[in-house]
């Protein structure tokens, strides 16, 4: 193609666009040319105006631009969207566009009421104009100067879902025909977008809602998990609470069914919470009368009987699930909602079997110091009687024409009158206690002497095996004795019918490396006492030393535990090994004196009196103040007596210091005892020889003698070699 | 009768009758009257219907050509 022919395309175009032109003006100066351009344009503006609406989803936006579009399309002053409210009973303005729209906007009226209630109700469209569309009467017919209404419904897939109003029609005049239908097609080509909006503004709000809903949720369950937590923390503290309390606690329902159960009742009632639960109460608290055995009424019945709170009775037994039985006290609540209604009874309940048992034992306690103070009155008395038969016996005794038959009965009656004297020491013991009045002794006749005692007239025999070169130990004889016996009678009462209880006594050095666990090293005389009784269990070994523990109802409780403090106060040490079925044996350690027996027989042993003694003695029994008087002056001294301490001074003062030595018994009942007479005669003279005399050798006076003044203690019943010991010792 | 308060819609067509009465009666006391004069084809229909839904005492209705004259207490 060449130049010239491009140049007369486009000059041919040029015409042709020229030509075209002047024939749109032709046809725009004709009416129906005109309306077709009209048409065109309305259309394309239709078309325009619906792509905007459809390409919007917000529903407030949408109907802001149908009100504004569709005044646009009809040249409406006024153009108001009444939409039927969800109660389809009633219709809102949502939108409006052109003057006084705020008037209107949100306004609510019943379907039916007003022209757009008519068109709702009717779902016709409605124009209020110069055409013949409208269907009232003349009187309501629409006149020049009147405003023109138009209104067309907006009908959804199923339903009216409202309307386009316009009011007023831009310049003055009416509505037309065809600014009806425009408005119809622009209803129907929006009422889908609108539709559309609304379901998803709808979907929008539910998904909110949802949301929401869903947050709500999420809170509630977070708060109902805290909630938990706090409740399983209040559980955990009320459970540590209940952990934490001394006494048994046990919570039940109205069913009587165990609800809670804390680790004390668990321990008492041997069933654990995990069995617990749910159980009868009945079945897991047991309780029966200490006395008669029978069941008791259970505490639960009658809290939830009377709603009252309830003491238990005295005397009550727990039986625990394996048999155990523990004296128990308790108390019963209610367990009470906030309304005051009966939800349960909570049982509080403590063993309270060792305070039974302690006050049992001071029951015991007080009576035997009772029973002490009495045997200890009467022991006394008999002490001094002791001595004058003794006094009398050792009087006798010195008589050389005596035949020898005579004597030996003197002399049996004698030892009797020293087995009652320890007899009676051990009742001063048990009555008074106190330290051991030691003097260097054999222990082969004390324990001889103390077992053979025990074991006259039971079938149990005893085997003695002692060494030969036994040491001596310092002791208190009757509290040794009082050991022995009660070591033995222990053994004795171990073996039915007949047995054999085994005394050996030995020496013993302990060294520094010995394994033995016990007394310190050093030299010891060690006795075995054994036998082949029934044992001592275990469990019990370890408390037999115990004050007031005994395995024998009758038993007291007191005599090993005695026995323990006797060795003690020896300086020894006491064991005991036992295996049921074959036997016990304690062992004692007593430690050895480093005096000689010869130098102690010589201390017992009788002497010639080297010179004539003056020697007062002040007793308040004259009997014991005669025998006294006729065994000194056996010996050959002058004896003066004195009935109490002021008489002793007395004699004392105008005797001018001839007085050798005073025995001065320690008290004296309604009058001045040695105790106090001894610091009167101190201060007459501090030289003077005060030996204190007493049937309580337990008295810590008469142990520690010299701290009271006193040179030497007798102990009552006294012996000639007694008084020529004391005699030998302090003045010759 | 006289009112307490008079106004004239004539010439404003439907809703805005109605919605500028609506406007009137909630400034007003109960007991009050109004009087609403207008000439909308449906006006007259409407406030009947207005004053049943709000328990308004209809007092008084009369028609002039297009012109109606309506009374009623609040």
């Amino acid at each position: 193609m060449n130049l010239n022919n491009l140049a007369m395309i486009e000059e041919q175009n040029l015409r042709l666009r020229e030509e075209n032109e002047l024939l749109r003006r032709a046809l725009s100066e004709t009416d129906c040319g005109y309306r077709l351009i009209q048409q065109r344009d309305e259309f394309a503006k239709l078309i325009d105006f619906g792509k905007t609406i459809v390409a919007e989803l917000n529903i407030n936006k949408i109907f802001a631009l149908v009100a504004e579009k569709a005044r646009e399309l009809i040249s409406a002053e006024l153009l108001i969207i009444p939409i039927i409210d969800a109660n389809r009973e009633t219709y809102t303005y949502l939108a409006a566009a052109g003057p006084g729209s705020a008037d209107i906007l949100n306004a609510t009226l019943k379907i039916g009421v007003g022209m757009c209630g008519w068109v709702l109700q009717n779902e016709r469209p409605l124009l209020f104009g110069e055409s013949d569309e409208w269907w009232m009467d003349e009187k309501t017919r629409w006149e020049k100067g009147q405003q023109s209404a138009l209104l067309v419904p907006l009908m959804g897939k199923k339903q009216i879902i409202g309307g386009l109003s316009g009011i007023g029609k831009v310049g003055g005049g009416s509505f037309s025909v065809h600014d009806l239908d425009v408005l119809t097609l622009f209803a129907n080509q929006v009422s889908a977008a609108i539709e559309n909006a609304r379901l998803f503004q709808e979907g929008e709000l539910k998904s909110n809602a949802l949301t929401i809903s869903n947050q709500r949720l999420q809170e509630e369950i977070q708060e109902r998990l805290q909630a938990e937590a706090a409740l399983a923390a209040e559980r955990e503290r009320l459970a540590v609470t209940l952990r934490s309390i001394g006494d048994g606690v046990i919570a039940t329902d109205t069913e009587k069914k165990i609800v809670a159960l804390n680790k004390i009742a668990e321990e008492l009632t041997g069933w654990s919470l995990h069995e617990a639960l749910g159980r009868p109460f009945e079945e897991v608290f047991q309780i029966i009368n200490e006395q008669t055995r029978q069941s008791r009424e259970h505490p639960v019945d009658k809290v939830l009987t009377s709603g009252q709170i309830i003491g238990l009775a005295n005397h009550t037994i727990l039986v625990a699930k394996d048999g155990t039985e523990r004296s128990i006290a308790d108390s019963a609540a209610p367990i009470r909602d906030e309304k005051s209604r009966i939800i349960g009874v909570v049982l509080v309940f403590r063993d309270v079997t060792e305070r039974n048992r302690i006050e049992k034992e001071l029951h015991k306690v007080q009576k035997l110091e009772s029973v002490g103070l009495l045997a200890g009155g009467i022991a006394h008395d008999f002490n001094n009687i002791l001595a004058a038969i003794l006094g009398n016996l050792s009087l006798s005794l010195l008589d050389k024409g005596l035949s020898g038959r005579t004597r030996d009965f003197l002399r049996e009656a004698e030892k009797a009158s020293w087995r009652a004297r320890d007899l009676t020491q051990q009742l001063l013991t048990f009555s008074k206690g106190g330290a051991p009045i030691k003097e260097v002794s054999s222990l082969d006749e004390v324990i001889k002497d103390s077992a053979n005692f025990v074991l006259s007239g039971k079938q149990v025999t005893c085997q003695f095996s002692f060494s030969d070169d036994l040491w001596l130990v310092e002791i208190d004889k009757g509290q040794i004795s009082q050991v022995i016996q009660n070591i033995v009678l222990n053994a004795s009462q171990a073996i039915v019918g007949s047995g054999i209880i085994s005394i050996a006594c030995c020496n013993a050095e302990l060294r520094e490396e010995s394994k033995f666990i016990g007394p310190r090293e050093g030299k010891y005389v060690k006795i075995s006492i054994r036998d082949n009784g029934s044992g001592i269990p275990a469990s019990v070994v370890d408390k037999i030393f115990d004050p007031y523990f005994s395995t024998r109802k009758e038993g007291s409780g007191l005599g090993l535990a005695i026995t323990h403090a006797i060795i003690a106060k020896h300086g020894g040490q006491i064991y005991v090994t036992s295996e049921l079925g074959v036997g016990t044996t304690f062992t004692i350690y007593l430690p050895a004196s480093s005096k000689s027996e010869t130098s102690a027989q010589e201390q017992v042993a009788l002497s010639p009196v080297q010179r004539k003694t003056n020697i007062l003695i002040m007793d308040d029994d004259e009997m014991l103040r005669d025998v006294a008087k006729a065994m000194l002056t056996s010996l050959g001294h002058e004896v003066m007596l004195a009935a109490d301490g002021n008489e002793a001074i007395e004699v004392y003062k105008k005797s001018g210091n001839t007085i050798d030595l005073i025995i001065m018994d320690l008290t004296i009942p309604g009058g001045m005892g040695g105790k106090d007479a001894v610091g009167e005669i101190l201060k007459l003279n501090p030289a003077a020889k005060v030996v204190v005399s007493s049937g309580y050798s337990n008295d810590p006076i008469m142990a520690r003698f010299g701290e009271y003044g006193f040179c030497a203690a007798l102990v009552k019943p006294y012996q000639l070699s007694d008084f020529t010991k004391v005699i030998n010792q302090l003045i010759q | 009768m006289n009112a307490d308060k008079a106004i004239d819609v004539t010439g404003k067509v439907c809703p805005l009758p109605l919605i500028t009465m609506a406007k009137e009666v909630r400034t007003m006391q109960k007991g009050q009257v109004l009087c609403i004069v207008g000439d909308d084809p449906i006006f007259e229909e409407s406030v009947i219907d207005f004053c049943r839904e709000g328990a308004h005492e209809l007092l008084e209705a009369h028609r002039e050509g297009k012109r109606v004259t309506i009374l009623f207490q609040v």
